[in-house]
């Protein structure tokens, strides 16, 4: 009976799985440039700026530990690049880190205010990642083309 | 005398992860309080409640060391205060390759989601209380050493391996008994959803385990008791339905009694609506055979409907009424309760 009881709790969450929502983002990566310090890579895809931003990687390939820099709530651009990043609010945004930072697995984002606190902090520290906006000045040595 | 010791090794913990490297250490505080209304055989009884109050640091050493802590205060009855400090966790971690890393010190055991991702923090807890299996199986801490990996390849595939001890001691050899083994492995198919199972071992005989498991059971086996636990996760709190499952058998072994087989499983059930309001249903059960040594015959349910209301992330009301229908049949009695609680968690 409870060997039963089990296997339909199990049958019903896998019912219960959504269908994956599908980014919406893609639309207004245009408006973003992607900096990054000590990296090594010139180009990135936008799964993989995804999967860097969502903490999936610890390191660089220069062995750098990778600093994730996020808009903070007073940054415009938050909702808009929680959106493009994670295809959350900047509320699941703030959410999904203060978790994963919690469990230990991660350490923890830099919000910033905006994309001159964003270009100056990734220039600063080495393994640091950023989304600023496109006509912001910032040294061509930070610049990561995002690969189509 | 006791807690004394700790308060002032928190208090040195507190400086020297503040001096060490004052840019990448950070303090937060997680904390709760707690209404319950409760009707059981005809009484009535209300109680409100501070509950644990959470010191969490981080700090950063070098890119690859880094250091995290939860020094707890919690309620005790058993202290003239009313409060207890203590060391939830306490541990060090080297990344030495890439996303696999070495940690030793106090931690939880990764054998379950719940314990895994959750903590002490009450306000990431889905709802109010923690899966009954907590009282009664979950080996909730150790002392130990861990080798974790995570978002291994396509599926984000996680290891942990821990070698410990869950008992009080924190001896790892102790009494001659092996030291505890835990390993546990998830995938993450996508963002929200974390799929595992988690496996344990550890022998007992005449260790306090009272730290084992946020016992109602003995808390000192009387002979000597081969402890096993198999647990399956299903998490997923995507944006239109949250569920998260955690099944745990769990296999005793003693002479006197012999094989213990037993069983609990929690189901969470939440529709949010607006991001930011979820209510839930929830069902939980647990059942011990009559020839368990450390938690005895018995069958516990508990039917959960809720709603938590969460003002920003770092606080949030959960109100719950919960009902329970149990079977003690070591002691021969069966009762019901009825709860409605309130609970405030906040974070800062």
């Amino acid at each position: 009976m409870v060997f039963r009881s089990v296997i339909c709790l199990v049958l019903l969450l896998f019912l219960s799985i959504p269908f994956e929502v599908k980014a919406q983002g893609q639309e207004i990566v245009s408006g973003y440039q992607v900096i990054a310090n000590d990296a090594g890579i010139t180009q990135i895809s936008l799964g993989e700026l995804r999967n860097r931003f969502k903490g999936k990687h610890a390191s660089w390939e220069t062995d750098s530990e990778v600093l994730i820099v996020l808009p903070s709530s007073k940054n415009e651009h938050a909702e808009a690049i929680s959106k493009l990043i994670y295809n959350k609010s900047f509320y699941g945004v703030k959410k999904f880190w203060l978790s994963l930072v919690f469990q230990g697995r991660f350490s923890p984002p830099h919000f910033l205010d905006s994309d001159e606190e964003i270009a100056k902090f990734v220039s600063n520290n080495e393994g640091a990642i950023g989304l600023i906006s496109k006509g912001f000045e910032v040294s061509e040595k930070l610049k990561i083309d995002l690969k189509d | 005398m006791m807690d004394r010791k700790i308060i002032t090794l928190c208090l040195l913990f507190w400086v020297v992860a503040g001096n060490a490297q004052t840019s990448k250490t950070r303090i937060n505080g997680y904390g709760h309080i707690d209404f319950t209304y409760e009707q059981e055989n005809g009484a009535s009884d209300a109680f409100m409640n501070i509950g644990e109050h959470d010191l969490f640091i981080t700090s950063t050493f070098t890119k690859n060391i880094s250091f995290l802590s939860e020094m707890v205060v919690k309620p005790s009855s058993g202290s003239s205060l009313g409060f207890v400090p203590a060391i939830e966790r306490a541990r060090i971690k080297f990344r030495y390759f890439k996303n696999h890393s070495i940690i030793v010190g106090r931690m939880h055991t990764p054998v379950s989601y719940w314990n895994d991702v959750y903590h002490h923090g009450r306000v990431f807890f889905p709802t109010i209380d923690r899966p009954l299996a907590f009282s009664y199986f979950t080996p909730i801490h150790v002392i130990g050493l861990r080798l974790q990996g995570q978002n291994l390849g396509k599926l984000n595939f996680g290891y942990d391996v821990v070698i410990g001890n869950t008992t009080t001691t924190g001896l790892i050899f102790d009494n001659s008994t092996a030291p505890s083994v835990t390993v546990a492995a998830h995938i993450k198919p996508k963002d929200q959803m974390r799929i595992g199972f988690g496996l344990f071992h550890e022998n007992y005989e005449h260790e306090d385990l009272s730290g084992h498991s946020h016992s109602h059971g003995s808390n000192m086996p009387s002979e000597k008791t081969g402890f096993s636990l198999i647990n399956f996760s299903f998490a997923n709190f995507g944006e239109k339905v949250h569920v998260l499952n955690e099944f745990s058998m769990n296999i005793t072994n003693t002479d006197s009694l012999g094989l213990a087989e037993n069983f609990s499983n929690y189901i969470y059930l939440g529709i949010p609506i607006k991001e930011r309001f979820i209510p839930f249903i929830g069902f939980d059960f647990l059942s011990v055979d009559d020839s368990d040594l450390l938690n005895m015959g018995q069958f516990r349910s508990k039917y959960i409907l809720g709603y938590r209301h969460e003002f920003t992330p770092l606080i949030n009301i959960k109100t719950q009424v919960e009902y329970y229908d149990n079977n003690i049949s070591h002691m021969a009695r069966e009762e019901s309760k009825l709860e409605f609680k309130i609970q405030v968690a906040y974070g800062f």
